[in-house]
């Protein structure tokens, strides 16, 4: 876990009391390439990947 | 007696170079060693050669080299998986001759008295199997399996021509792996006296180039690392620099000197021209760590023997043109990239003519950030075995079938971030979570710390980030120079390229 050292600022007044995310758009499209097949880190994907798991169904 | 198929599995990490190969394995401590050959060498020697009823391999068929040239071969790793046709015209001269056996590349060799046709497949099963024996007599133990380093120019068909000539060879290939990426695996697992090595920052993301000037060639490849992921964004290969190129510059050098004392012209004499390239490489070598190294050829020509001095200094002027060029090559790759030498975090340096001290000197100064690390903690020549050594220490707890199963292109074929991901401040100054090139799917975690007491929600705002371009970040440093000092000798550092926000993702409050 990362520990962020900067102050973030307030809600608009736009912000209405309650609400928890606005989505405004998803991020731009991803380029395929090949990631290098070595280290455990690479297994780790590669095991979710073949088993079609979340990050969280791999932690259990 | 414990059977083979109940004991461990013992794997070793290959990488065979066109001059030099080297064995590496885990110790018991968790670091990685390579294992010296028969005759006590760790870089041992990429040849073969036949000698009346013997095969030779490695330092033995080095040391019969100068008299027995026709029948060693040399430099052949690079022809495996290649017609005669390729590989033609960039044969060695003066060693054994390459021939066409069915359009594949082979060598013609005297064996047991009769001419004998090798194919470089079968050179190579030879050599592999050396390497395996030497592997065997050092552990006390067979050897089951090897995880082999192959250069990212290699085909398809090269890497399987490789595989069945190292399976030939009685040795399980559990992995081919690619040079940089094992050099790379090596310094993020490697230790040095007790310490471990890499501490970059909390998700580990850089921007690495491995430098890999082995004998033949120069390999520029650019890595970007995100959590231990390595993706190659790009690789650059020049087959007209490395180890040989400063041998060629010494052995005219060389051949001048001897020319001028003794009138006889070496320039077309194959014979006089592999002795001398074979003795202006220890000079090479000893140029690196003492100002001044001798070259001594017994009956160069003609019966008449040569003994010639440079000094560093010397070899440096010299050698000034082939720096530059290596220089220019490894700038070529970061523009392929559209990266800046600021934005570099690591250059890890690889193959023994990294060792050169001028050329050492003029990297650091290409990477004048010096926030960008010049990594050279391991042997350069080793470093590579050693990442294949540790990939089959990772691989030696799975089955084949997850190993072939996840080393697939469904795999390994993954999307990446096109642009940084991350938050933006009070001063409205973008600040990196996820950056670009990062593999997809990716899963982090940070912890927002409230600068209220009282504060019970935090607001934060998701960005999409672009790079900003140096150069107009580096006018208005200027710019505000010039009001200030006139003339200062300040010397600016060129700073790394920054992001700035560019598309509002998401907007949202923590409780
Ligand atoms: N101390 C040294 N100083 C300068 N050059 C050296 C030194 N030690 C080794 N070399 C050179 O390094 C080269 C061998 O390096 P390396 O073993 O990495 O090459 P290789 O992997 O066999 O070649 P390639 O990568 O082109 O296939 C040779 O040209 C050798 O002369
Ligand atoms: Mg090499």
């Amino acid at each position: 876990m990362s520990q962020t050292q900067f102050v973030l600022s307030v809600p608009p007044p736009s912000w209405t009391d309650g609400e928890e995310f606005r989505i405004h758009c998803g991020i731009s499209d991803g380029l395929i390439r090949n990631v290098e097949p070595v280290g455990s880190q690479f297994l780790a994907h590669a095991r979710r990947k073949l088993n079609n798991h979340s990050f969280s169904e791999d932690d259990r | 007696m414990p059977s083979a198929t109940d004991s461990k599995p013992v794997i070793i990490g290959l990488r065979i170079g066109q001059s030099y190969s080297s064995i590496a394995i885990i110790n018991k401590d968790g670091r990685a060693g390579c294992i010296a050959n028969e005759d006590g060498e760790r870089q041992i020697p990429t040849m073969v050669a036949f000698s009346g009823e013997e095969e030779l391999t490695g330092t033995q068929a080095r040391v019969q080299l100068l008299s027995n040239a026709k029948n060693t071969i040399t430099q052949f790793r690079n022809f495996i998986g290649k017609s005669y046709e390729e590989c033609k015209s960039i044969a060695n001269i003066g060693t054994a001759q390459l021939v066409d056996k069915d359009g594949q590349a082979a060598y013609k060799v005297e064996f047991k008295e009769e001419e004998t046709i090798v194919t470089v497949q079968e050179v190579c099963t030879k050599y592999i199997t050396s390497l395996k024996e030497s592997a065997e007599n050092f552990l006390g133990q067979p050897v089951t399996g090897t995880v082999l380093a192959v250069p990212t120019y290699f085909t398809e068909q090269q890497k399987n021509s490789l595989k069945i000539a190292t399976e030939k060879a009685g040795l399980k290939v559990l992995q081919l792996i690619n040079e940089p990426s094992a050099a790379a695996l090596a310094y993020e697992l490697g230790y040095i006296s007790g310490q471990k090595l890499m501490t970059a920052n909390e998700y580990d993301d850089r921007v690495d180039v491995i430098v890999d000037l082995g004998s033949d060639s120069l390999d520029v490849s650019v890595m970007s690392v995100r959590s231990g992921m390595y993706t190659i964004l790009g690789t650059t290969h020049d087959p007209d620099l490395g180890g040989a190129a400063f041998d060629e510059l010494l052995a005219k050098h060389f051949a001048n000197e001897f020319k001028r004392k003794t009138k006889i012209d070496i320039t077309d004499n194959k014979r006089a021209l592999v002795k001398l390239r074979n003795a202006v490489e220890i000079t090479k070598k000893t140029l690196s760590s003492n100002s001044t190294a001798p070259c001594s050829v017994e009956s160069l020509a003609e019966g008449i023997d040569f003994h010639g001095n440079i000094n560093r200094t010397r070899f440096e002027i010299m050698a000034n043109k082939l720096f530059s060029k290596n220089l220019e090559i490894i700038s070529e790759a970061l523009k392929k990239n559209d990266l800046e030498p600021q934005s570099i975090d690591e250059v890890i340096l690889v193959g023994g003519a990294s060792r050169i001290p001028k050329l050492q000197s003029k990297i650091r100064e290409m990477f004048v950030n010096p926030s960008t690390l010049i990594r050279q903690d391991f042997e350069p020549e080793e470093v590579v075995a050693y990442g294949c050594a540790f990939q089959g220490s990772l691989l030696s707890n799975f089955a084949d079938k997850i190993i072939n199963d996840s080393i697939n292109t469904s795999i390994t074929s993954t999307p990446h971030l096109l642009k940084s991901i991350g938050i933006v401040n009070d001063k409205q100054e973008f600040i990196t979570l996820i950056p670009e090139n990062t593999p997809l799917p990716v899963r982090r975690k940070f912890t927002f710390t409230n600068y209220l007491e009282n504060q019970k929600e935090i607001y934060i705002t998701v960005w999409e980030g672009i790079h900003q371009h140096q150069e107009e970040e580096k006018k208005v440093e200027e710019g505000k120079n010039d009001e200030k000092d006139e003339g200062g000798e300040d010397i600016k550092l060129p700073q790394r390229p920054i992001n700035i926000p560019d598309k509002l993702l998401a907007e949202m409050v923590l409780k």
